[in-house]
């Protein structure tokens, strides 16, 4: 099998060995060079890699992954701090964004919905009524939380974002309750506002 | 006629207005409110079930003659004053609680008195009262004679008007729970540019009180992105299509389930046209609302 597969690259290697591929652009140049053809072949399949790994990185991530991404966000605090938070959360943003894009599952496009509202509503559809209450309700609250962790003022910052989110989204009085996102996002506002 | 208006000045001013009412006009009939005077019927509970569950409580003495006439008391000034109907009022008191104002004493439910009232429901009242209205501080010393805030589920002074066990007190907070409900989703249609029918609000306002109020804009969003933005106006214009809504019970699942898992979903789903059905039975003037 080794063998086999050895035979089969060696072709490909020698052709895309860096002293082939200058040999092929040098003798692109000459006059009359039987190579041109071969050399612009060479030189269309890079350009097309590369165009492919261009377009991957445009792709969305699984959305196992940014569930993963969101539910580390606390802990991403808890290990480095504010500085590390707003990394990690940029980088969930960027995925949330790509993946509401992307033509994906309709699950898929539910939990990067569901994480928007209570993380990044500007994300979602001008028309989404959600949106407005998220960025009246909560993003204020959260905004001035991230500006000033750990103090009083933003304790009472959190406090008032809980009960908002309970008020609005809590759908049983006898049997409260709220989504996993809800909880995730209010633990982590939670710890952020927890003062030392 | 034709050739001396061609020769009139300002003509095309003219041509402008007529086709501005024109549009006006048409969207006035298009969209205007549906529902006829007296929606509300002024004397409730309406439907038979629900007086015949009233005379049960008195006769097995759940529900006490003076509690009684006092909740009403209370009721009628409370949407007087918040110019909520009375009847939608009496009736979400009677659905979350058969007028039991100790319900939740115990401390066994997470879930207090008349209007089920929940711990961050009392943040809301105590520390965000107006968010909504600049009003609702002014109406609550009306009705109660003071700013008696913080308000709790305190069961140690049931009869203080801190107390949400005292009975104008909790009518009074409902009531202004019930008028935030109401405001907010208000606020959101009219920022979409949205006209809504007032009485028809009043019935989303106490499914957002029953099922909070992201249930019902995630049902808006599931209408609107099924049948676009007119579906909205008509599910906040037309009386029709909303008790429809109470007839068919999985007409919510769908804006749940953008929320929920599905079998989260449908339980909710249920429950609500339940509560919605129970309320209309409740609250509504047939007449008004079949003719």
């Amino acid at each position: 099998m080794k063998d086999f597969l050895a035979k089969f690259l060696e072709p490909l290697k020698q052709t895309f060995s860096p002293n082939n591929l200058k040999k092929e652009f040098r003798s692109f140049f000459k006059p009359g060079s039987h190579h041109q053809w071969a050399t612009l072949a060479i030189f269309g399949v890079i350009g097309f890699l590369g165009y492919l790994i261009y377009l991957a990185t445009l792709v969305a991530p699984d959305i196992q992954i940014v569930q993963d991404r969101f539910n580390d966000l606390a802990k991403s605090y808890e290990d480095g701090g504010s500085a590390r938070f707003a990394e990690r959360k940029n980088d969930l943003r960027r995925d949330i964004s790509r993946t509401l894009r992307a033509n994906k599952s309709l699950e898929a496009r539910m939990i990067a919905t569901n994480i928007s509202v209570y993380l990044f509503p500007d994300l979602l559809p001008s028309e989404n009524f959600e949106r407005t209450v998220a960025e009246d309700q909560w993003l204020p609250l959260q905004r001035a939380i991230e500006k000033a962790p750990g103090t009083y003022e933003s304790r009472l910052k959190f406090e008032e974002m809980k009960a908002n989110i309970w008020n609005y989204e809590s759908p049983d009085k006898r049997a409260p309750k709220l989504t996993e996102t809800a909880e995730t996002v209010l633990h982590i506002y939670d710890l952020m506002s927890t003062q030392r | 006629m034709l050739k001396k208006f061609a020769q009139i000045r300002g003509r095309w001013i003219w041509i402008a207005a007529v086709l501005f009412v024109s549009y006006h006009s048409w969207y006035w009939f298009a969209f205007a409110p549906k529902t006829k005077p007296h929606f509300y019927s002024p004397s409730f509970p309406v439907s038979q079930n629900f007086q015949s569950e009233l005379i049960l409580l008195r006769e097995t003495k759940r529900l006490d003659g003076d509690s009684e006439s006092r909740i009403l008391h209370a009721t009628v000034q409370t949407a007087k004053v918040l110019q909520i109907p009375a009847g939608l009022l009496w009736c979400l008191l009677f659905q979350e609680s058969r007028l039991n104002h100790r319900l939740g004493m115990e401390g066994n439910i997470p879930s207090y008195g008349l209007g089920q009232f929940t711990h961050f429901g009392f943040q809301e009242i105590n520390y965000q009262l107006n968010r909504y209205s600049t009003s609702n501080r002014s109406h609550l010393i009306r009705l109660l004679g003071s700013d008696v805030r913080p308000i709790s589920a305190n069961s140690a002074t049931p009869d203080s008007l801190s107390s949400y066990f005292s009975i104008p007190t909790a009518v009074v907070t409902t009531g202004l729970y019930l008028k935030n409900r109401y405001l907010h989703l208000g606020s959101l249609l009219e920022r979409r540019g949205i006209r809504y029918d007032p009485k028809l609000l009043w019935l989303y306002a106490v499914m957002a009180y029953n099922k909070g109020t992201r249930g019902i804009l995630s049902f808006w969003n599931a209408e609107e992105k099924r049948l676009g933005t007119n579906r909205i106006r008509q599910l906040v214009t037309d009386p029709d299509i909303l008790l429809d809504l109470a007839r068919d019970r999985n007409l919510f699942t769908a804006g749940f389930a953008r929320v929920w898992d599905r079998r989260r979903a449908r339980s909710y789903s249920e429950e609500l046209s339940i509560h919605l059905s129970n309320i209309a039975a409740c609250a509504l003037n047939p007449i008004g609302v079949t003719q």
